[in-house]
């Protein structure tokens, strides 16, 4: 089910009031959000249910076991089993076919006949997400972080909380789990500012990603309609670059946005997922502020037990590439995701040699209206550093990523077509980015600080509803991005 | 909770209030504008005024496309206008002419009626485009049509909240570019032209045409109840305003013809004329029916077999005039 789907408007008023109507019944609430994430995922296709099942049982066992025994060669033992099956689920489903793929390239570029072809597998949506997290829980009982969770409805409820089960925010098991074992008292404030943040992220999603998406589309080409690059001015692919960075921001922090709003509507509080990340100075803050649950995640259970920054230049070069790289390829079975980690990688070690990389700690970049001259420049340098970098994300091949690139800098930099330049559109993005600039220090704009009378705000929420409600499209679906992943 | 629920009723009934003046104001621009900016026949029909036509010819593609009424006119020295719509299922053809009869005038109505016309729901991609007449909702004939094609939901959301229809189809009525964008006028220039009618310039006849369905082998085929429907209520608004009613089947190319039963199928639509006491000419196994060079498509005559089936046609309009 997607949240910008009629089917969903229909679903979430009635889990909420099922799931109000069951006050102080704790473990029917957990019931009823283990059923209703169920009926979510199932929407897309039932068929994949039994994976999030099998993870589910899969690590409650394993959970319970590793918690239960002293021994640690069997703590090992079970924590290894833990993460084989869960990578073993990721491994099958979402790379498979792309060890097949390389395989047959690689043994026919040696002249050699490969017997073998690709499964065509179906990646179940948001299978990187849920393992992810259930990882984290086995790993953090392992590190005794945690008691390994009794209640297997509970469990299963945080396995597949449907407001973040596809697309995020991953959650950890340390933050997210004791939430369900806590009795819930409905918070008016809370509900509200729940509301207020999802109406934020369908507004990324539908009015900002969505409408980024069309012009995404026509200069980067779809499979159907593919795009000879060579045609189109540097200036445009340049403008498709920027217009997908937009996109995919849009499209995911708006998903994570609603995602905890959501979660907000039922008393959950989940991580912040995005924290401005096109303000960042440098690309370490960038990482730092850039889907915040996936690269603390990586930072948690794969940087730091690899060493760190510590050791010696060729081991913190090392682990950057690692993570960097399996971040990449954690996005999806292709060279552009790799090429895209290991990009990233390449301009962040810099800093991490120079000492730079965590120059820019403070969350707030500036109290003053605008920054300053040599902020700003710091700020478009990492953004334009990063929409290079896009291109290898949303390119279908390596190759395609390279001519995009090398098309861009043939140096024809006068806009031909105005049509890529739609007024709407401009003036749409000037507005998001003066908005989320505006409200840097805050999660949402609609986290009203100063006192603003009740009428000026409804007006706010009616004034960004209608927008909303007139530049959504009814008649075809919009996935987001992330799914995929 | 009790103050959320309140807090969201009232938001959500403000929300409705808005949501309905804000349709009323676009009701009220776009009706003014006469559908100028929707890429619809309606937006040409709908403007005409004071015309009165020895003949109209109503129908879908197989009318629009293929029936040429500068030929007509020169042939038999009369005066038509083409308002037949790609895709138009009787439902709204039938709004179309209704329309069009409020202000204008017209002997006969030409009709196309053929398989495809009567089973519109599976022959067409979108055989009621309801966002033609989005302005024109609240008229009674309009909103009755609506009432009766469209969902129940989908209705009574256009119904009790004005803007939902113009949201729906924020594509077809996108207001930013309608302030900047006047194109779609330019094309409906064209079609005054041609008194409506497009000729198709090519000759691409897709090659071979198989069916699977068994209906449409034996020719045993059950029409769709809405198009009978709307048959019928354009059949009585001829009646209502004096007009003969002359329909027909345009030609088909051969291979189309024999990979359907078409002579079943056609000798349905007989026994429909008979009952419903309508005039009926099959021309979809005429010699042109032999000839490629003659087809856009299976189903449709190009430009060139156009001119000469219109001239055919105006025979039959003519003879049909003089006997009234």
């Amino acid at each position: 089910m997607l949240f910008n789907s009629a089917p969903f408007f229909v679903f979430l008023p009635i889990v909420f009031a099922l799931f109000w109507a069951l006050k102080n019944q704790l473990k029917w609430q957990n019931l009823l959000i283990l059923i209703a994430s169920y009926v979510f995922y199932g929407w897309w296709d039932w068929r994949f249910l039994i994976l999030i099942v099998i993870s589910t049982i899969n690590d409650y066992f394993l959970g319970n076991a590793i918690h239960k025994t002293e021994n640690q060669k069997k703590r090992k033992l079970y924590l290894i089993l833990s993460i084989i099956s869960n990578l073993g689920i990721l491994g099958w489903f979402k790379y498979c076919d792309f060890f097949i793929e390389n395989a047959i390239q690689l043994i026919e570029s040696i002249g050699l006949q490969a017997n073998i072809s690709t499964l065509e597998i179906a990646i179940p949506v948001g299978i990187s997400f849920y393992t992810f997290q259930t990882m984290s829980y086995t790993i953090d009982i392992y590190r005794k972080k945690m008691n390994a969770e009794k209640d297997v409805i509970a469990f299963g409820a945080f396995v597949a909380f449907f407001p973040q089960l596809v697309a995020g925010p991953i959650e950890r098991a340390t933050n997210l789990l004791p939430q369900f074992n806590k009795k819930k008292s409905f918070d008016f404030a809370i509900a509200i500012d729940g509301l207020k943040q999802a109406l934020w992220g369908f507004f990324k999603k539908i009015v900002i990603a969505d409408h980024c998406a069309i012009y995404v589309d026509k200069i980067f080409g779809t499979p159907d309609f593919p795009v000879e690059y060579a045609e189109l001015p540097g200036s445009v692919l340049l403008m498709g670059s920027i217009y997908f960075a937009f996109q995919i921001y849009a499209d995911f922090s708006g998903y994570s946005d609603i995602a905890i709003g959501t979660a907000k509507l039922f008393g959950f509080n989940l991580m912040r997922n995005f924290n401005f990340p096109y303000f960042s100075r440098d690309i370490a803050e960038f990482w730092r502020r850039w889907h915040i649950s996936l690269s603390t995640w990586f930072r948690d259970y794969l940087y730091i037990p690899l060493g760190g920054s510590r050791g010696n230049k060729w081991k913190q070069f090392r682990n950057v590439m690692v993570i960097f790289v399996v971040s990449g390829f954690w996005h999806g079975a292709n060279w552009t995701f790799i090429a895209w980690g290991a990009l990233n990688a390449v301009y962040f070690l810099p800093l991490l040699f120079l000492n730079l990389n965590r120059k820019n700690l403070d969350n707030e970049i500036s109290n003053s209206l605008l920054p300053s001259l040599k902020v700003m420049l710091s700020i478009l340098i990492t953004f334009i550093l990063t929409c290079l970098a896009w291109v290898f994300f949303r390119s279908a091949s390596i190759g395609d990523a390279f001519v995009y690139l090398s098309e861009i800098f043939k140096l024809d930099f006068i806009p031909d077509n105005l049509y890529y330049l739609h007024p709407l559109l401009i003036s749409q993005l000037a507005f998001f980015i003066a908005l989320e600039w505006w409200n840097r220090n805050n999660t949402h704009p609609f986290e009203f600080k100063r006192k603003c009378h009740k009428s000026i705000r409804w007006s706010i929420y009616y004034a960004f509803i209608i927008i909303i409600l007139f530049s959504a499209n009814y008649h075809e679906s919009s996935d987001f991005i992330y799914f995929q992943f | 909770m009790k103050r959320f629920l309140q807090h969201i009723s009232i938001f959500a009934g403000i929300g409705i209030l808005l949501l309905n003046g804000i349709g009323y104001v676009l009701d009220q621009y776009y009706g003014k504008l006469n559908n100028q900016f929707v890429d619809h026949k309606a937006n040409w029909i709908f403007k005409k005024n004071g015309e009165n036509l020895d003949y109209a010819v109503l129908g879908a593609s197989r009318a629009y496309n293929v029936i040429d009424i500068n030929t007509i006119d020169l042939t038999a020295g009369l005066t038509g206008l083409n308002l037949g719509e790609r895709g138009a299922g009787y439902a709204e053809c039938y709004i179309l002419l209704e329309h069009f009869l409020r202000k204008n005038s017209t002997k006969l109505l030409v009709l196309s009626l053929d398989y495809p016309s009567l089973k519109s729901v599976e022959s067409y991609s979108y055989p009621f485009k309801e966002y033609a007449f989005l302005p024109q909702f609240e008229e009674d004939s309009i909103e009755f049509v609506f009432q009766d094609v469209l969902p129940p939901h989908k209705f009574w959301m256009y119904k009790f909240v004005k803007a939902s229809k113009y949201m729906e189809f924020n594509s077809k009525y996108p207001f930013y570019d309608n302030l900047i964008h006047f194109g779609i006028e330019q094309e409906y220039q064209k079609i005054e032209q041609s008194k409506g009618s497009k000729l198709v310039n090519k000759n691409q006849r897709v090659e071979g045409f198989n069916t699977q369905d068994m209906e449409e082998i034996t020719g045993k085929v059950q029409f769709n109840k809405l198009d009978l429907r709307y048959l019928r209520k354009i059949i009585q608004l001829c009646k209502s305003n004096d007009i003969e009613l002359l329909c027909y089947s345009a030609p088909l190319y051969k291979d189309l013809y024999f990979a359907r039963g078409y002579e079943n199928i056609n000798n349905q639509i007989d026994s429909l004329a008979a009952s419903w006491d309508f005039e009926w000419n099959d021309y979809s196994f005429i010699p042109l029916s032999q000839q490629e060079e003659y087809f856009a498509d299976n189903s449709h005559l190009n430009q060139a077999g156009a001119k000469i089936f219109s001239k055919q046609l105006a025979r039959t309009i003519s003879e049909k005039l003089k006997a009234n």
